[in-house]
């Protein structure tokens, strides 16, 4: 029976443990060629600093346009949305046990520390790194990358480096459009609907929000930043020879991008916050 | 003598276990053109790939000027391209950018020039190949005639010591060919560029007569020696450059 294979021998536990070395294996290599273009482009940025120094600024400005300026209306409504949730939910709760003074608290560890970073993450995701990564992909595939080396321009210098500033940059004014919608809306709603006065929300806020958890969550936002657009353009730079590979490598990368930030975001928080 | 501008010495390429160019030697002087004859088209366009810096050979080395190619360190590679206008059948235009930004981006990139500069040369050499007109449109708004031509003026915008052609003569028209061969000689007689260009067919070949001194054919990867269809008009003299060891596979 010439092509048939014996499914039953994948269920060994030899088979299984060659799977997981596998797959293993493939991990560390993949997140070895990503420190691999980081290194590389840490290096371009600082050598080829006064080369074609009007287009990088250009494309960077691009890049911030697209990802951050363009996200701002989608950013908003999600924060909207999860601050008025977040604040409805825990008044609903506190107000029962008599802790409404705990609300800042609540407010700052959920909306500030954890789901103002992995929101935007989760927006730029979709809205920026998996444009990108089709973009990038797509230039690899129709030899642009190509066109590029021949006239003596390092692809990584003039389309990869003012990607990855650009996100970097933008991620960041995000995060920080999240929390402020998130939190001045969700109280907006909150006295709307519930009728809550501002006068019993805001000192609580104060006292819990630190600068530290603002640093955090802008450490947080640059990683989640590097992360997406060096997966991205990573990813779109594996497309080499048919069209058909651009959309198979852009969902791999949205899917490495969303595991990384998220296991990052957990080994921050347990760092900084246990 | 003439100085040797391109020397191929001893390049092989394999490519998934199958020898694309076995052994070819090959030199180019200055301010010559040679044409390769390759009826596959596979062999001729890996070779000026090489020559382009764009692929490693599995063996061999290429000279340029006399300097070899350091394949394999890119960052070495770049400046060494910007002296060499590749122009292939699948040469592309950056899609994003109009054709004036495409045949200005090496300048822009490079040179400290003012905008106003770079455009300005951009359109010279836009205004030459005759597509001026269309400069401020996307490439995948044009039609592949001006889009061949605006690859060709962006490649020879650089000012290149060598020019590659592959199989581009023949996806030109009459007007385009022309407008082509008349700035190629030109770079070859004031500038001393070299040429080299691979073509499936001698016919195509033929029509560049008045800028290829001699041509070869390829066969199975091999140079099998000079073409007596391809050859030139006789306007230019054979210059003995070629190099000549096992008689197999060299020139």
């Amino acid at each position: 029976m010439g092509g048939y294979q014996d499914n039953t021998s994948g269920l060994s536990p030899g088979w299984l443990f060659g799977y997981l070395g596998r797959s293993t294996v493939e991990r560390i290599q993949h997140l070895s060629n990503v420190m691999g273009l980081l290194t590389r482009l840490i290096y371009i940025f600082f050598k080829e600093r006064k080369i074609g120094r009007r287009l990088i600024r250009q494309t960077v400005i691009q890049q911030i346009y697209s990802t951050g300026v363009q996200s701002l209306g989608i950013i908003s409504l999600v924060a909207l949305i999860f601050g008025f949730l977040v604040i409805v939910q825990s008044m609903g709760q506190l107000t029962r046990v008599g802790g409404e003074e705990f609300l800042g608290t609540l407010l700052v560890a959920v909306v500030i520390r954890e789901i103002g970073p992995l929101m935007t993450t989760l927006v730029v995701i979709l809205r920026s790194g998996m444009p990108m990564s089709v973009e990038i992909g797509y230039m690899h595939v129709l030899k642009e990358m190509r066109a590029l080396r021949m006239l003596g321009i390092d692809p990584l210098h003039l389309v990869v480096l003012p990607r990855v500033l650009g996100v970097i940059l933008a991620i960041i004014c995000l995060f920080v459009c999240f929390d402020a919608v998130a939190i001045t809306g969700g109280y907006l709603f909150a006295w709307i609907f519930t009728g809550t006065p501002f006068s019993v929300l805001l000192p609580s806020f104060y006292r819990a929000i630190t600068g530290f958890d603002v640093i955090i969550g802008f450490v947080k936002a640059l990683f989640f930043g590097l992360i997406i657009s060096l997966v991205c353009t990573y990813q779109g730079g594996l497309a080499k020879k048919a069209i058909t590979e651009v959309p198979q490598v852009t969902a791999r990368a949205a899917v490495q991008c969303l595991v990384y930030c998220f296991v990052l975001n957990v080994l921050i928080s347990t760092f900084f916050y246990l | 003598m003439t100085a040797i501008r391109l020397h191929i010495n001893d390049v092989w390429y394999k490519d998934n276990g199958k020898n694309i160019l076995q052994g070819v030697n090959l030199a180019v002087p200055c301010s010559e053109g040679i044409g390769l004859c390759d009826p596959t088209g596979l062999s001729g366009a890996e070779l000026l790939q090489i020559c382009a810096t764009l692929l490693e050979p599995t063996q061999g080395e290429i000279y340029l000027d006399g300097t070899p190619v350091p394949f394999g360190r890119e960052i070495d590679l770049l400046p060494l391209r910007r002296k060499i206008a590749y122009v292939a059948e699948d040469t592309a235009l950056i899609s994003n950018l109009t054709l004036l930004q495409n045949v200005s981006l090496g300048w822009a990139y490079h040179e400290n020039k003012s905008l106003h500069d770079v455009w300005e040369e951009g359109e010279r050499l836009l205004t030459y190949f005759q597509v001026n007109d269309y400069k401020n449109l996307h490439p995948t708004e044009v039609n592949a005639e001006i889009f061949k031509r605006a690859v060709c003026a962006r490649e020879l915008a650089k000012k290149p010591i060598l020019i590659l052609l592959d199989r581009i003569i023949n996806t030109l028209s009459t007007e385009g060919q022309a407008l082509l061969i008349s700035y190629v000689g030109k770079c070859l007689r004031e500038m001393g560029s070299s040429l080299l260009v691979a073509s499936t067919s001698a016919v195509s070949l033929a029509s560049l007569a008045t800028l290829i001194s001699r041509s070869y054919t390829l066969e199975e990867g091999r140079l099998a020696g000079e073409n007596p269809a391809c050859g030139p008009s006789g306007s230019h003299t054979r210059t003995d450059t070629a190099r000549h060891d096992s008689g197999r596979n060299s020139i």
